[in-house]
């Protein structure tokens, strides 16, 4: 009776560890891949204040900000508002390959989440801050097509008149000009705001750092699995890298970068022709830090021969909300994301670019893998 | 710059008495050496360095003259690319040198490069960091 008894109890907890074990999961990273994954935290954290844009932060100028985002009085057309490219049902993009206001654009409309965190704006990086990067569509004629005078008229609108002397004085005296940067600073001031939360990743991660093996085995094993590939041999990780998965900069990702009516997409190289000869830097007048604190970019950027057809590496928190992908729209999918990176030509590269990217070569479920572990990285 | 000072006076008042050099004590020694000419050493503050922000590397330079021009490049061997940013080279009141704005936009090895042009000819040293 006694051994009877014992062999069902020891067959009965045999039988409860592996159900709960299948339920569970395995944490399948290695220790290296646990130090790599923890330097992609910790997340989320707030948005740094703007100092070059005084109402930063500002409860008012967030208020403000939201409210001419959402109104067409920022088009000539009267139909066309920044939420209209930058929805927010769609994590403030547009869900096309190529932006659509007045006309189409080449590119694709990037997505707004975490946008206060960069130091480069555009595919392109021609403007050095945020405000000045609200301007770009409202004063670009195939886009919302406004002047600086059409746009300034706006502080004098019933509708935003007295948000605006509160928070920049008396619109009777101000240029053109400082009125519309002054608007583009509300602008920019709501658009801070717009933040993505915590991820199955980020809890995984956050599991991790405290050394707890069990939530951190919840975290699916695909994920997992597709992790280890973004952390190793995908090299993902060079660019796609820190807590914002992006190290902010331009790279060549073998996408390319002819247009289809002719001509090319210059990328970064006309972005800094661009901000060179842009009186909106952070090293302006219109920087409201006297010590012009973040103007080191714009002064030390170094143009290169290099930089012709690159594009800002996107971060990718809410990637799988975004789609389509790429600077032009071309990968629909984050399916066709991993397949483009599996195939990769690499004669198509630049010759005198860097030497990161190799054709991957991923079976299907590795990068159906990859796709759970991108899948990971939407806020709840 | 004090050292420079030191190591004038001496070579006028005794030719061939080499001065000796030591490199402050925290600081990594550039290589290579050169003890007939120049001692540097590179201190940064953080190590590993931040990936894709901005930080100072202070160079120091024991030297029997002051070089013409001074440039510090970095660049990442595994991947054949430098940096995105020119770095702003200044000289402290102690005859310390900053380079103000290296960005190693990439985790990894990265190597920054340090040339001194004198009239005796360009000397070159470097020395590798870990950005994570």
């Amino acid at each position: 009776m006694t051994l009877a008894w014992g062999i069902t109890v020891a067959l009965t907890w045999a039988l409860f560890a592996s159900v709960s074990a299948a339920q569970q999961g395995n944490l399948l990273l290695s220790e290296s891949e646990i130090e790599l994954t923890l330097l992609h935290g910790p997340w989320p954290v707030e948005t740094p204040r703007d100092s070059s844009n005084r109402v930063s932060g500002n409860p008012t100028a967030i208020e403000f900000g939201e409210a001419l985002f959402f109104s067409p009085e920022l088009s000539r057309s009267k139909a066309v508002s920044c939420a209209t490219c930058h929805d927010p049902d769609r994590a403030f993009s547009d869900g096309r390959p190529v932006a659509e206001g007045a006309r189409n654009l080449p590119r694709n409309t990037l997505a707004l989440a975490n946008v206060g965190f960069h130091r480069w704006f555009g595919w392109d990086g021609s403007t050095d801050n945020l405000w000045a990067q609200s301007l770009v569509p409202i004063l670009n004629s195939e886009e919302m097509g406004l002047t600086f005078d059409d746009l300034s008229r706006l502080a004098t609108h019933p509708d935003f008149s007295p948000a605006y002397t509160a928070l920049f004085g008396d619109a009777k005296g101000q240029t053109p000009v400082d009125i519309s940067v002054n608007l583009a600073k509300a602008l920019a001031a709501y658009q801070e705001t717009l933040t993505t939360g915590q991820t199955p990743f980020d809890r995984f991660r956050d599991a991790l750092q405290a050394e707890d093996s069990a939530t951190a085995a919840a975290y699916p094993e695909d994920a997992q699995r597709g992790l280890s590939i973004f952390l190793g041999r995908g090299k993902c990780t060079f660019c796609h890298s820190g807590p914002l998965f992006t190290n902010g900069e331009f790279h060549d990702a073998g996408v390319g970068y002819f247009l289809n009516e002719g001509g090319v997409d210059e990328g970064r190289h006309r972005g800094l022709k661009s901000l060179t000869s842009s009186p909106f830097t952070l090293d302006s007048q219109y920087n409201d830090d006297p010590e012009r604190t973040g103007a080191w970019a714009v002064r030390q950027v170094k143009p290169q021969h290099a930089d012709f057809g690159t594009f800002r590496v996107p971060g990718l928190r809410d990637v799988a909300k975004t789609a389509p992908y790429m600077h032009n729209g071309s990968l629909a999918h984050l399916s066709d994301v991993a397949d483009h990176y599996s195939t990769i030509d690499l004669e198509r590269m630049h010759a005198d670019g860097e030497s990161i990217l190799e054709t991957l070569g991923l079976s299907a479920p590795e990068a159906a893998d990859l796709v759970a572990f991108l899948e990971s990285l939407s806020s709840d | 710059m004090r050292h420079l000072v030191l190591s004038m006076i001496v070579a006028t008042l005794a030719p061939g008495w080499a001065v000796a050099c030591v490199v402050p004590e925290g600081w990594a020694r550039l290589t290579p050496e050169d003890a007939d000419s120049h001692t540097a050493a590179l201190f940064v503050a953080m190590q590993p360095v931040p990936v894709s922000q901005p930080f100072d590397a202070l160079i120091w330079l024991c030297a029997d003259e002051a070089p013409k021009t001074i440039s510090v490049t970095a660049t990442m061997p595994a991947h054949q690319h430098g940096m995105n940013y020119r770095p702003a080279i200044t000289t402290r009141q102690d005859g310390t040198l900053v380079a103000s704005g290296l960005v190693f936009h990439m985790p990894g090895l990265w190597r920054v490069d340090v040339a001194l042009e004198t009239d005796a000819g360009t000397a070159r040293y470097s020395s590798e960091l870990i950005a994570r």
